[in-house]
């Protein structure tokens, strides 16, 4: 009774994930490449802008002080943008012999989100955007490059 | 065995680049424009009025966002009789004024405003159907029922209140006491200068500078604080003993209750966007006043 239904936050209709993973020549030498692929989150729609007018008892009279306010229609009802990221990585390993102990090391780069997919994890409306109303996205992770390296000894 | 690594993320240098890393923002979809009343019985007036107005999709931040909706067939019905509410196109729609900004010069709108005199005055009590036929065919419905108003116990008539005279601060108390048949959903308590020159505003963190909204949950009394007492004209201050006021408590149904907690919110559902009404949004509510005049008077300097 009273109970109000609608699809979570954080729901996923679809959601294809692909990893591949090459083994190159030479200990621990490898190339890895992910693809995720998957339909848009939802958010909650504006249905309409109004101001809202309130009743000022001592003038008898409904008054606004001309502020927008969103009207929103049912919870999470709208879908955000589909999301699509790649990410590859190569790892180069190799052993050697340092300060008379054996040593591993490993020099690695990768790069997430490579096609640098404006992915984004809600939307915001805001009535005062550079471009006047407009929709705004709260981003999830841009490209993001890195490189480093491993030891083991 | 011992394992370490490094790592150097290089987004940082991006950014710095200049390359582009979120979404830009979209424009803002709106499905179409939204018709909104705008109608509140009050317990003992001898008219009615409604305003109906359209709010425009193309609505751009400050800019008015909302056209007067003339044309449309307006009836207010008590199970006696029905009443036809015709478009009100005098200055006396004093009722479907509207400032557009707090504060400013209030244009009266009167293309959108239908009123009615109401034979016998709006009763407390009473319960009324408002039914709308809009030009374009869109059929609005609404339903109030005017509350009783307050039997206010304390201040009585011509109470006076030592004030201090500041621009900013408590500078004065008021005490107020009512009781009512039954528990009402929402009260608010205003206090306006009989003299046009003087203010005397209270809370400044409440709805606005004349009237606060009273917390009823918890019984039958409120201290209202005025901040600022003075009067002044043409921008010079005005020396003054007392100020008479007239101190207002209104007491409001349940759609207003509703409705009321959403103003001042920049976002709000679509189902509480409306109370009292179907096929539009707004209010259409009742609400009894008791007025009780006072006076304020100077209180030597601290």
């Amino acid at each position: 009774m009273g109970a109000v239904r609608y699809t979570p936050r954080f729901e996923r209709r679809h959601r294809l994930d692909v990893a591949l993973t090459r083994k190159l020549g030479g200990a621990g030498s490898s190339f890895t490449s992910r693809v995720v692929l998957a339909s848009g989150q939802p958010y909650t729609p504006v249905l309409a802008i109004i101001q809202p007018f309130g009743y000022d008892p001592t003038r008898d009279a409904f008054t606004t002080d001309g502020r927008p306010s969103f009207v929103l229609g049912a919870h999470n009802s709208a879908r955000l943008p589909s999301y699509l990221r790649i990410d590859l990585a190569a790892r180069k390993g190799f052993t050697t012999r340092r300060f008379g102990r054996d040593m591993r090391i490993s020099v690695f780069g990768q790069v997430m989100n490579v096609l640098n997919t404006k992915n984004v994890l809600t939307a915001e409306p805001d009535a005062f955007g550079g471009n006047g109303r407009e929709l705004k996205y709260l981003p999830q992770m841009p490209l993001l490059p890195s490189v480093g390296v491993e030891w083991t000894f | 065995m011992k394992h370490c690594s490094l790592t150097a993320i290089s987004t940082a240098a991006l950014l710095l680049a200049g390359c582009d890393l979120t979404r830009p923002s979209t424009p803002l979809q709106i499905g179409e424009d939204r018709v909104a009343v705008y109608s509140m019985l009050r317990a003992g007036a001898v008219d009615a009025s409604v305003l109906v107005v359209r709010f425009s999709r193309d609505l751009q931040g400050f800019e008015e966002g909302w056209r007067p909706v003339a044309g449309a067939a307006v009836t207010l019905s008590t199970p006696t009789e029905t009443l036809v509410l015709r478009a009100d196109t005098t200055a006396s729609s004093a009722r479907c004024a509207v400032p557009l900004t707090a504060g400013f010069p209030e244009p009266t709108v009167r293309a959108g405003c239908y009123g009615a005199p109401v034979p016998g005055r709006v009763r407390a009590g009473g319960r009324y159907l408002l039914t709308i036929e809009l030009p374009s065919g869109e059929r609005v419905t609404g339903e109030a029922t005017v509350p009783e108003p307050l039997r206010v116990l304390q201040p009585e008539v011509s109470d006076s209140f030592p004030v201090y005279e500041r621009s900013a601060g408590n500078t004065a108390a008021v005490p107020v006491r009512w009781s009512s048949a039954r528990l009402p959903a929402r009260v608010e308590a205003g206090l306006v200068a009989d003299s046009a020159d003087c203010r005397l505003p209270l809370d400044p963190k409440v709805i606005n500078g004349n009237f606060v909204s009273l917390n009823v949950a918890h019984g039958d009394s409120a201290l209202l604080a005025v901040y600022g007492a003075g009067c002044s004209r043409n921008g010079q201050l005005i020396k003054w003993s007392s100020i008479p006021a007239t101190l207002t408590l209104a007491v409001y149904d349940s759609a207003y209750a509703e409705y009321a907690t959403t103003i001042g919110s920049d976002q709000v559902e679509d189902a509480r966007a409306s109370a009292g009404l179907r096929g539009a949004l707004g209010v259409f509510a009742g609400v009894a006043r008791t007025d009780v005049p006072i006076v304020f008077v100077r209180a030597p300097a601290r």
